[in-house]
Formats: C-alpha cells, sequence, structure tokens
C-alpha cells in the first residue's frame, strides 16, 4: 500500500480513537481517572511502537519504505503525553502547583513520568525533514536514540502506579526487553 | 449516559433524615479504651456503650449512587474499576447467611440478613471512604453495628481479634482465585466493636449490589477501604492476629491495621491527597480519615508505621 494512504488511515483511525474515548469517558465513573489512564496507556502502546520498526524492518526489508510511520507513531504518542499531562495538571490537581511538587517529589513513579516527558519534547520538535537536514543525519539520529530511554521510563512509570504487579505493564516491559535484545544484539 | 436526577436522593433529603438519626451527640464519650485488650467484662459493657447513631457527619455531600456503583475494586470480578459492575450479575445474594463463630465465641450462630436487620434495626450513617490507592468518596451506608453481632456470639476472653471471610465460589466470581484462597480481613476486637464499625447491607436505602460487595460488607471508615471485606461468609472471633489477604499479598505495601494516615505514604505512592472521585482537583488526607477524634485512643504510638499501612 502507498505510504500516504497508510498515514492518512493512521491519522483518521487515531482521530475517530481520540473521540470515542472522548464520549466513552463521559460514561465512565470518573471522568477525570478515565481520561488521565486511557492517554497514558494508549502513549505507552504508541511509544513502545516506535521501537518495533528497526527489529523488523531488519526481518522485512520492505518495511523501510514505510520509515515515516515511525514518525507519526511517535508524534501520536507524544499527543497522548500531552492530554495525559494536561488531564493531570488541570482536571487532577486543578493547577494547585505546590500541591503537585508535593506528589511529584512523593511518587518515584511521577518522577519517571517527568524525566520522560522531558526528554521527549527535543524529539517531538525535530520529528520534521528540516530539523534532519539542520541538524545533519548523524546528530539528528543521536538526539533520536533517547527513544530508548523514553520508552523504559514510560513502561516504569506506568508499571509502578499499579496497585499490584499487574499484566499489561509486564507484557509491555517484556516486549521491550525482547526488542532491545533484539536491536544490540544484531546491530549493524 | 447521564445520570437521572431520579436516581440521587436529594442531599437535602439525606441530612435531614442524618440528623434525626443523630440522636445523642452527648454519649459521644466512649467508655472504651484505656487497656489495649480489655477482659471481657469490661468487653461487654464497652459493647453496652456503643451508639453508632451518635456519630453524625450532616456537613458530608454524599458521592452520587451511580458513581459508588461504577467505581469498584472486586478482584474476585475483575481486576479493572469497571469489571465488577459490568461483569454478568452472577453473584446469588439470596440465600445468605453469615456464620459467626471462632474459639472466642461461646454463643456461635447462623444469621441471615434479613434476620440481622430485623433483630437489630437498621442504621443510616453517612461516612468518608479512602481507598488506598488515594482515591475517595462519601457514601451513605446501611447496615446495623457490628458489636451488636459480636456481643451475640457472646466473646470470652480468647476473642483478641475478629477475622471475616469473603465468599468463595468459582462459578460465581469469576476471578475468584486471585488471590490463590477466600479474601480475608480482620480487626482487633477493640477496633470491631467500635461504634464506627459496621456491617452494611446497603447504601442510599438500597441494597448492596454485586459490586459494592452485596449482600453485607464491613464498613471501617477511618481505614483503606482494601479492609472493607466484602460478601462477607463468615466471622470469627479468634485469639491471633488473622493474616488479611493484602498483607499476604504485598507485605512491604499492606498491613493488618491500615489505618488512612497522610504521613505515611505508601512505598510507590504518596498518601497525601486523594481523588474525590466524580469531582475535580484533589483533596488533602485526614489523619483516621477524619475519624481522628473518635479512633486515636485505639493506637497507643501515632507515630509507628505498624499502623498506617
Amino acid at each position: 500500500m502507498d505510504l500516504r494512504r497508510v498515514l492518512w488511515l493512521i491519522h483518521l483511525g487515531m482521530i475517530i480513537f481520540v473521540g470515542w474515548q472522548g464520549v466513552m469517558a463521559m460514561q465512565a465513573a470518573d471522568l477525570v481517572t478515565y481520561l488521565r489512564d486511557v492517554s497514558g496507556r494508549t502513549a505507552s502502546y504508541l511509544l513502545l511502537g516506535t521501537l518495533l520498526f528497526a527489529p523488523l524492518s531488519r526481518l522485512w526489508p520492505r518495511l523501510r519504505l514505510y520509515i515515516k510511520v515511525r514518525r507519526y507513531l511517535g508524534l501520536w504518542g507524544f499527543c497522548m503525553v500531552l492530554i495525559h499531562v494536561i488531564v493531570w495538571v488541570s482536571l487532577e490537581f486543578a493547577f494547585d502547583w505546590s500541591l503537585m511538587w508535593q506528589e511529584v517529589n512523593d511518587n518515584l513513579f511521577i518522577w519517571l513520568g517527568l524525566v520522560a516527558l522531558i526528554l521527549l519534547l527535543p524529539m517531538a520538535v525535530t520529528s520534521n525533514n528540516k530539523a534532519v537536514r539542520r541538524l545533519g543525519f548523524r546528530r539528528w539520529q543521536g538526539l533520536h536514540s533517547v527513544a530508548y530511554l523514553i520508552v523504559p521510563l514510560s513502561l516504569g512509570h506506568y508499571f509502578m502506579a499499579q496497585k499490584v504487579a499487574s499484566g499489561e505493564p509486564i507484557v509491555l516491559l517484556l516486549v521491550l526487553l525482547l526488542l532491545m535484545f533484539w536491536r544490540f544484539k544484531y546491530a549493524d | 449516559m447521564p445520570i437521572k436526577s431520579s436516581d440521587i436522593t436529594p442531599e437535602v433529603l439525606f441530612r435531614q433524615r442524618r440528623r434525626m438519626l443523630g440522636i445523642g451527640l452527648a454519649s459521644l464519650s466512649l467508655p472504651l479504651a484505656g487497656n489495649w485488650f480489655g477482659d471481657t467484662e469490661e468487653l461487654n459493657n464497652n459493647i453496652d456503650n456503643v451508639t453508632p447513631g451518635a456519630i453524625v457527619q450532616p456537613e458530608l455531600k454524599a458521592t452520587e449512587l451511580k458513581i459508588i456503583n461504577s467505581y469498584n475494586n472486586y478482584y474476585e470480578f475483575g481486576f479493572s474499576k469497571e469489571a465488577p459492575s459490568g461483569a454478568e450479575k452472577t453473584l446469588i445474594t439470596s440465600p445468605w447467611s453469615v456464620e459467626v463463630g471462632g474459639i472466642g465465641a461461646d454463643k456461635p450462630g447462623i444469621y441471615d440478613i434479613a434476620e440481622l436487620h430485623g433483630e437489630y434495626g437498621i442504621e443510616n450513617h453517612i461516612r468518608r471512604f479512602r481507598c488506598v490507592e488515594a482515591w475517595s468518596m462519601v457514601v451513605p451506608w446501611n447496615g446495623i453495628a457490628l458489636a451488636k453481632v459480636i456481643k451475640a456470639a457472646q466473646p470470652n476472653s480468647k476473642a483478641k481479634y475478629v477475622r471475616f471471610e469473603t465468599l468463595h465460589d468459582e462459578q460465581q466470581m469469576p476471578n475468584a482465585n486471585w488471590a490463590g484462597g477466600p479474601y480475608i480481613e480482620g480487626l482487633t476486637i477493640a477496633e470491631a466493636i467500635h461504634p464506627l464499625a459496621m456491617l452494611a447491607t446497603g447504601i442510599y436505602d438500597k441494597p448492596l449490589e454485586q459490586q459494592t460487595g452485596a449482600p453485607v460488607r464491613l464498613v471501617v471508615p477511618w481505614k483503606y477501604g482494601f479492609k472493607y471485606a466484602k460478601s462477607i461468609v463468615r466471622i470469627d472471633l479468634v485469639e491471633r492476629m488473622p493474616r488479611n489477604t493484602w498483607w499476604r499479598q504485598n507485605p512491604n505495601e499492606y498491613g493488618f491495621y491500615a489505618n488512612v494516615n497522610p504521613q505515611f505514604d505508601h512505598p510507590r505512592w504518596s498518601q497525601a491527597t486523594e481523588r474525590v472521585v466524580g469531582g475535580f482537583g484533589r483533596q488533602k488526607t485526614l489523619l483516621f480519615n477524619g475519624y481522628a477524634d473518635e479512633v486515636a485512643y485505639l493506637y497507643p504510638d501515632l507515630g509507628d508505621r505498624r499502623y498506617f499501612y
């Protein structure tokens, strides 16, 4: 399938997903928790998804033609992270900065999320061809390898926020471990 | 789906009713305590002095029933907040009996819910509910004082703790085995006869639903929500501290007492504040969930972490 059509489908799918989740959130017992959790979870899927490209294109070289998909998965992931953070700051903490600071300091898992967010910002800003040209491919690639730090931080953040060691973040962490193994064992 | 106004008892009505029930605030000065574990005679005297109706909280605004009934932790029906209410209603709550016994009970017995209601009369109390996950609600419970059931069992000198057991039935509970056995909770005998401790059978004058622990559950408003054993089938007066389920699951993070205290954080998150479910923003968590005046005397050292996780 032609790349433009694939990208178009991804955008359409994400817009429908966001709208649908908005409707679901209105029906949930707790709007705030629902929005906070669904955006966080979706972000972790999308960000982990971006790491799939390197190993999979080794297995299936044709995938290299679709490398741009990775950029948009990452940007949609960033978008979900933004929603996650905006919900947290506005709806959950009602802009009470001192309370938020106390929460951050009391909770290692929020620190992990915060660090991941900060690392994600320069990546999001440089996710365009212009930035690749301006930085030069090598430097740009170096900057974007921070993804290998961001994804473990995000998944750790997700895992630690649970009351019990629950299945979903563990599966995601296992996928990540496998990917890392693959990525570095078979690195060129 | 919007919440119909008919689903919610007008708050004013609830406050009125509470006020009518709030007879004799003076009897709040309880002669309880002194001793960590009193002798049997003292225990029975104390139970006679339990007047739960005395503790009223007209200032609390109850959470809407719709929210109370759709945001629940009941792992036997699934791990998500939606699973217990979303799952098929497989729990058979009638007939239902609660067996009261144990080595510390001179007069064991088997009760059904109607019997409990008939014998002791239904009380109504609006109480704060604080989950260990740092969210909260305000629940208008209906039920009976736990102390009355304990008294009927005629506790002897071996009654030092009370052990609660939830129904464990794979046919009725899709996730019955998540903890490898029945859900167990426990209280000290002094906690169990405290006027704030109740066996709830309803919320907003409607019977409890599957997801809220039908047909009978424990309510201990100064403790974290996991202490509120649901769908209780056995209550035993015992000599040794019962190993409650969450304590067994993760002894570093959950203990026996689990009293609410904003100063003692969970190892992975802060307990200083809480989200009021259905609302926006967070509010500060109160020592003993706002019931410090009533229960603090039960705990000799408020700096001891043992009491607060």
